[in-house]
């Protein structure tokens, strides 16, 4: 009987489950490989922490998924695409790549999970370095699917001058189409200094962080088409900092000074920060007291935020406690808890570059064209 | 007057004190179960929103053509421990019990669950299976759910290959 349990059914079971047992899974009969392969409802599981190496890295090419139930990497071969990539941003289950060797930008769409890549279309003009940013439609509604979004790029090299304009990539028509002019000041800015972190937040606007000390965010306007820049807080004592969508589906902001403290900011008028989370003392003596603060990365979404350094690092994370969770359904707030995840140190020490994303197996939410 | 008064009194503590509404499930056998229609509307989105359609529980009876009596009884069993119990933690003690003792009444039970819209069961349900062969090897999974596997060698070791990160 449970051959033929249905495939709505199953796949039911199977979103309460974490990739590495969906893979398990998948082998024990055809029906059930099917299901895994062909069904994708919204999972349950919490994110993984998915990672490309950030710059050239021996051995061969690899993707590496941390398990945050069990506190384990995995090291996924990406033998499957010939040449190195690096990490651009999640889409839905997928990742959005760039090509390592093309000084112009050239993107892939990649599913280290599934072994499934696509190149996107080249641009409708050549850019180096431009800031990319995402906009995924309908992810939460009905499954993790990567088959609906866009990608604005902005500023960007051009021959020896900056690019100001903006294009967009759409998988609706397909193809890239100019957008419009940008002020050539955000252009360079954008170029330069971009760490290539973008948050779409709900308030129409995609926002980058330029990397130059003083930190500054830049916010376009979707709708309007307008640019606009808004100050970081804290922005002069930064040593490090990222942009995150908080769950209010308002622009958040992660940083720290060199001195060891480190805290959460939410965008809640034109330029108005408040902070809604600090690394606690203790925890930040012990996650900065062995190395510089400056080498301290960060990624985060609306279940959690991330500070590593490197591949296999000791993380601090900050997210939802397990034990409050009963508590904030019955009063209605959050409950968010920093807390240390021990390091590995069998994983290889190098740079990365992280995002948060559901792991599928499902190739049916790979799009079949771009 | 005296009268006029106590009629009124009567009355309102009659609406205070409303008899607890029924309706009638009928099982695919024929079989009937009288349930209280706040515990089945608290479990059942199909139920909630077929009273809602047909405007009133006045003698309803819902024809369950896919479920059984003895997966019914049951099924009615476990929302009765759900709906007194404020947290998950009993309700999740017995689906288990039930997927120990009788796997294959807990999947006609989760079938029926699905049917009638029983979400937050059929999420928990799941979950309890979802948890039972999370850290299973694949031969453990067959052997637990008495699956015959169908695959040539060859086709398994292609699937091991593609997700060898999931079996080391």
């Amino acid at each position: 009987m449970w051959e033929h349990l249905s495939l709505d059914l199953l796949a039911h079971v199977f979103s309460f489950l974490p990739p590495d047992s969906v893979a398990r899974a998948m082998a024990a009969c055809k029906h059930w490989f099917d299901c895994a392969r062909s069904r994708s409802p919204p999972s349950r599981q919490p994110h993984w922490l998915v990672a490309l190496p950030a710059r050239a890295a021996r051995g061969r090419p690899s993707c590496y998924a941390h398990d945050p139930a069990l506190n384990r990497w995995h090291v996924l071969p990406l033998d499957l695409f010939p040449c190195p990539l690096r990490l651009v941003a999640p889409v839905g289950s997928s990742l959005l790549c760039k090509l390592a060797a093309s000084s112009d930008l050239r993107l892939v769409l990649l599913n280290p999970f599934t072994r499934q890549f696509r190149n996107l279309p080249d641009l409708t003009m050549p850019r180096r370095n431009p800031a990319v940013g995402i906009v995924v439609r309908g992810v939460d509604a009905t499954s993790d699917s990567s088959s609906s979004f866009s990608v604005i790029v902005a500023g960007g090299a051009s021959g020896s001058c900056y690019e100001p304009t903006v294009e967009m990539y759409d998988t609706g028509p397909g193809g890239w189409s100019l957008v419009g002019p940008m002020p050539v000041e955000f252009a360079v800015r954008l170029t330069v200094w971009t760490p290539n972190e973008s948050v779409h937040a709900l308030d129409g606007a995609m926002y980058w962080m330029t990397s130059a000390r003083a930190y500054s965010v830049m916010g376009f306007d979707l709708g309007r088409r307008a640019w606009r820049e808004v100050k970081a807080p804290m922005a002069d004592r930064l040593e490090w900092a990222a942009l995150v969508r908080r769950p209010s589906g308002k622009l958040g902001l992660v940083g720290g000074d060199g001195d060891g403290q480190g805290a959460v900011w939410e965008l809640i008028e034109e330029d108005k920060w408040v902070a809604v989370g600090r690394v606690p003392a203790e925890l930040g003596r012990r996650f900065w007291g062995r190395s510089k603060s400056a080498a301290t990365r960060c990624v985060g979404g609306e279940e959690a935020v991330y500070l590593f350094r490197d591949l296999g690092s000791e993380m601090l994370v900050w997210s939802e406690s397990s034990s409050s969770q009963i508590k904030k359904n019955k009063e209605g707030e959050e409950t968010w808890e920093w807390r240390l995840v021990q390091g590995r140190c069998c994983m290889p020490n190098i740079p990365i570059k992280a995002a948060l994303l559901h792991p599928t197996l499902s190739r049916s939410s790979f799009p079949a064209s771009l | 007057m005296s009268t006029e008064s106590k009629e009124i009194l009567v009355g309102e503590s009659s609406q205070a004190k409303p008899e607890k509404k029924t309706i009638v499930l009928m099982a695919s056998d024929g079989d009937e179960f009288v349930v209280d229609v706040d515990d089945i509307t608290n479990q059942s989105e199909m139920i909630r929103n077929l009273i809602s359609d047909m405007g009133g529980t006045d003698g309803l009876q819902v024809p369950l053509l896919n479920v059984t009596a003895p997966v019914l009884a049951k099924l009615l069993e476990l929302f009765n421990v759900s709906n007194k119990n404020d947290d998950d933690e009993e309700v999740t003690q017995k689906v288990k019990e039930l997927m120990e003792a009788e796997l294959n009444m807990m999947i006609d039970v989760l079938g029926a669950a699905n049917y009638i819209e029983a979400t937050s069961f059929f999420d928990l349900s799941c979950k309890v299976l979802a948890d039972k062969f999370k850290g299973m090897s694949v031969e453990e999974v067959r052997e637990f759910l008495n699956i015959e596997c169908d695959f040539t060698e060859e086709e398994l070791q292609q699937i091991h290959a593609e997700n060898a990160w999931a079996f080391d």
